[in-house]
């Protein structure tokens, strides 16, 4: 999902370290060595994550410029990943197997050739496929502290969390009714009536029914 | 009380928040008010879904607030989970779907001027569009030449300014809301007042408006805390 076009969908997380005065300059550094690689077809990884630019999947230039903008770091988080459909495979892999056992006169192959021959497979499949890109922009506003991930998928969001942890060092805090609630300003005993609180419910109890008569 | 159950233990109060809203927006004619922003108009359209458990109800309609169904899923005990509010403050008309758990936002549709520059304009694939059933797109910017770079990243960069600008403006305003909420939520006025009055609202029933905003102001103590509904009589 894009920050630029079209309407937004996010999740808020937030900041609560103080960032330290040199921020930018390490935060680039940091950046810069998660920087996307793509996925090639001869190593074995099936999928990986990297930052891009924000908005452009294919663009890996993250200069400095275009990561910081007017009080904001913005970045994509691209994912590859190789996604060769079963079918093809299972055909693939069983005209391969037959071509094996014919070479090795042999009825049936073990374990570990088979397993061989489907890496061997999957490589070639590989390079005559692309494989899939999925990208997510974040934005995060230095200024205000609050970082904006435009997705709402769990295993997107589980990877971008993880990548921003492993670039920047720490975790944000995702936005939730207490922490909104906490920014606002929420006094003693405004937090100790925070503890007590019990759920509202405007549950209507449906009345017993009425007993049955016991006649025999 | 930890942290992780300060958060995770009190997560309903997202759905009593989106529940307020709808009693406010409904009993207040569609005008709520915060202390910065004056009245607008906010109101909950086309999608609301309640639950409790794993009973759901999800009601997709232009006014889903105001049908019987979503007040019996009240009276069943369930709560808004998640609701598309639309904000018509001043000029601007807006609309997004909040998440009430995690105050998580989707579609919100921002009303960009510099988006909108030149929208009237038909663009190469509008008319393949249109008679294959597609909404009209434009088609992809190419690349621009070397010394037109500069300017298009400046345009760029004053469109991403211009949405993350209106963005922290509704986030700010909800976040006003969300403020004078606690306000009365954490005060005795709702239990006293606020949810005797949802009782009668869910119930179909006619609320005391004068009492609801007398225990509303109590609590506001007129520092212009708490939100107001308008002063219009249903």
């Amino acid at each position: 999902m894009s920050a630029t076009t079209g309407s937004l969908s996010y999740q808020r997380f937030f900041v609560e370290t103080k960032l330290p005065r040199d921020f930018v300059a390490r935060a680039h550094d940091a950046i810069q060595k998660q920087v996307m690689r793509p996925l090639t077809a001869d190593e074995p990884d099936a999928e990986r994550s990297g930052w891009c630019v924000m908005g452009d999947a294919m663009d890996l230039e993250l200069d400095r410029e275009r990561v910081f903008l007017d009080g904001f770091l913005n970045l994509g988080l691209r994912t590859d990943r190789w996604a060769i459909p079963a079918a093809l495979l299972k055909t693939r892999l069983r005209e391969a197997e037959a071509r094996q056992r014919g070479k090795k006169g042999r009825e049936k192959l073990g374990k570990r050739e088979k397993a061989e021959l489907k890496e061997v497979v999957t490589r070639e499949l590989r390079k005559k496929l692309l494989p899939s890109i999925r990208v997510v922009d974040l934005s995060w506003s230095l200024e205000d502290n609050v970082i904006r991930f435009f997705t709402h998928n769990k295993k997107a969001s589980a990877v971008l969390l993880q990548l921003f942890q492993k670039t920047f060092g720490f975790e944000p805090v995702p936005e939730s009714p207490f922490t909104l609630g906490r920014r606002l300003g929420l006094d003693a005993a405004e937090l100790a009536a925070w503890e007590a609180l019990e759920p509202t419910s405007l549950l209507v109890e449906e009345p017993a029914p009425a007993a049955q008569g016991g006649g025999r | 009380m930890q942290l992780v159950d300060l958060i995770e233990k009190r997560r309903f109060v997202g759905r009593e928040f989106l529940l307020w809203l709808w009693l406010e927006s409904e009993l207040g004619d569609a005008t709520l008010s915060t202390a910065e922003h004056g009245s607008f108009g906010l109101w909950i359209e086309s999608k609301l879904v309640l639950s409790a458990g794993k009973e759901s109800t999800r009601i997709t309609a232009p006014m889903p607030g105001q049908g019987r169904e979503a007040k019996e899923a009240l009276r069943r005990g369930q709560l808004p989970q998640t609701a598309t509010l639309h904000i018509a403050l001043g000029e601007d008309e807006t609309s997004l779907t909040l998440e009430a758990e995690s105050f998580a936002v989707r579609g919100l549709k921002l009303k960009t001027l510099l988006d909108a520059a030149g929208d009237d304009d038909a663009v190469p694939g509008d008319l393949v569009d249109e008679m294959a059933g597609r909404k009209p797109g434009r088609p992809k910017a190419k690349r621009p030449p070397a010394d037109e770079e500069g300017d298009a990243n400046l345009d760029a960069l004053a469109r991403f300014q211009e949405r993350m600008a209106l963005t922290h403006a509704r986030e700010e305003l909800l976040a006003a809301l969300y403020r004078d909420f606690l306000a009365l939520r954490l005060a005795r006025a709702w239990d006293a007042a606020i949810v005797p009055a949802m009782r009668r609202w869910a119930a179909g029933e006619e609320v005391d408006l004068a009492a609801y905003r007398k225990a509303t102001k109590a609590r506001g103590g007129g520092d212009g805390r708490a939100a107001r509904v308008s002063s219009k009589k249903r």
